[in-house]
């Protein structure tokens, strides 16, 4: 367990300061301590969430360290997944047009690569530990599914706002990096929203961004 | 990345199960964290308890208060002075709600007694209570790091966890009535016929109940 927390922790960190460098090297290696403590907190918040769920869907009588262990691997292998990309995402990171004050450029683009990024690891990392499980307690795949599925369900509620609490991570580059908070908590983002599920309401029905919008978003507004 | 193997204990099928004594049943009033075993990890031999009526009264009392217990720190997170009110929700729903589980059941063919329909559904009540024990440390997480907006509240992800938690409840209830062949059988065909409509007046009650008890205002 202390040996994939090791991994969880050093490969998060290099993911982190790949997508940190979009903004800058300051960024970068903020990113450094804040992207294992994102996967950290999110697994400390739901340990005993994940726990309960896999004995509801299993009925099988796992020990608690059990259950931590195998949803420890599923952030290890999504987080050695990024990992492995993080030279490629740097490369983008520093190549991209940067936004200024009319326009993102290419920011918006260097998100939703990353999005992808997160998408396909997390995937894949499930697939692999829906697959492990079956080594471990012989369940139909329906049930694998459900319970590493759950998992990951949970992970994504919480994961979403810590991620929101930690932010930023990524940073337009029009935002001075020593004028910006380590962590922007609760403060609104440049929409407004004080939280990651606000956020998402706001993406899904987009306002208008305002005219002065690079102006906030630092954490002191 | 490899995955080393993780030695899981697993019920054996092959296995009679044997439901819990007395002196287990008592031990856990003093280890609350073993009541998790008697409501998740040992569905087998609670459904034995159940199906045999063996020491069905002190399943009772270890049940209720599990469920009382384990609500407790959803609701001190909620709010301390209301610490009281998620356990009132789950155990009241259910004061209101069993009458008519019961009668209509039996009306129906379901060979269950009273206690025995009082277990069944206190399980499905208890693991509710479980899962929201679960969840208090995420709502705390939320409340922390959520200030007030007028689209996404603390009190919405509230509402919202309450609801995974009650559907964990309502999954428990249909595992331990019909997950487990001598149960079933007991049950019989009547189980869904009565469990589906019984189950709309529950969430029902539980919303007014909740309403009465200003849980998620």
């Amino acid at each position: 367990m202390r040996r994939d927390v090791a991994t969880l922790v050093l490969a998060s960190a290099l993911y982190g300061f790949s997508i940190g460098c979009v903004h800058s090297t300051r960024f970068g290696l903020h990113n450094v301590l804040k992207f294992p403590l994102l996967f950290l907190i999110t697994g400390a918040a739901c340990a005993v969430a994940y726990f309960l769920w896999a004995l509801l869907i299993g009925g099988a009588r796992f020990r608690f360290v059990d259950v931590q262990r195998l949803a420890m691997r599923l952030y290890r292998d999504a987080a050695v997944l990024l990992a492995a990309l993080a030279p490629a995402n740097w490369f983008l990171a520093r190549t991209i047009v940067p936004p200024d004050a009319t326009s993102l450029q290419d920011y918006p683009l260097f998100l939703g690569v990353n999005i992808c990024f997160i998408a396909v690891a997390g995937g894949l990392a499930l697939f692999r530990q829906v697959h492990a499980l079956a080594q471990y307690h012989p369940w139909p795949l329906s049930r694998r599914v459900i319970t590493v599925g759950g998992w990951l369900a949970l992970s994504l509620m919480v994961g979403g706002q810590a991620a929101w609490t930690l932010r930023p991570f990524f940073g337009v580059r029009s935002i001075p990096g020593a004028e910006t908070r380590f962590f922007l908590g609760s403060s609104p983002d440049y929409r407004g929203s004080t939280n990651f599920y606000e956020a998402v309401y706001n993406v899904v029905a987009a306002a208008p961004l305002a005219a002065d919008y690079t102006r906030h978003g630092r954490g002191w507004d | 990345m490899t995955n080393q193997p993780i030695e899981l204990e697993a019920n054996s099928r092959d296995e009679e199960a044997q439901p819990f004594s007395r002196q287990e049943l008592r031990g856990m009033l003093g280890a609350p964290l073993r009541m998790v075993d008697l409501v998740l990890g040992e569905r087998r031999r609670f459904a034995a308890n159940v199906a045999q009526e063996h020491r069905l009264p002190t399943l009772l009392v270890v049940l209720t208060v599990a469920t009382a217990a384990f609500a407790l720190p959803f609701g001190a997170v909620l709010g301390p002075q209301g610490f009281w009110r998620i356990a009132a929700l789950l155990l009241g729903s259910l004061a209101i709600c069993i009458p008519s589980l019961h009668v209509f059941g039996r009306y129906l063919g379901i060979g269950l007694s009273w206690a025995q329909t009082l277990a069944v559904s206190l399980a499905a009540a208890a693991v509710t209570s479980l899962f929201t024990f679960a969840l208090a440390p995420i709502l705390g997480f939320f409340r922390v790091t959520m200030s007030a907006s007028d689209v996404v509240t603390p009190q919405n992800m509230a509402v919202m966890l309450l609801i995974c938690a009650f559907a964990a409840g309502i999954g428990q209830l249909f595992f331990v009535a019909l997950g487990n062949r001598a149960l079933a059988r007991r049950i019989g065909p009547a189980a869904i016929p009565v469990i589906i409509p019984w189950l709309v007046l529950y969430v029902i009650i539980t919303v007014r109940l909740a309403g009465v008890l200003h849980i998620g205002s």
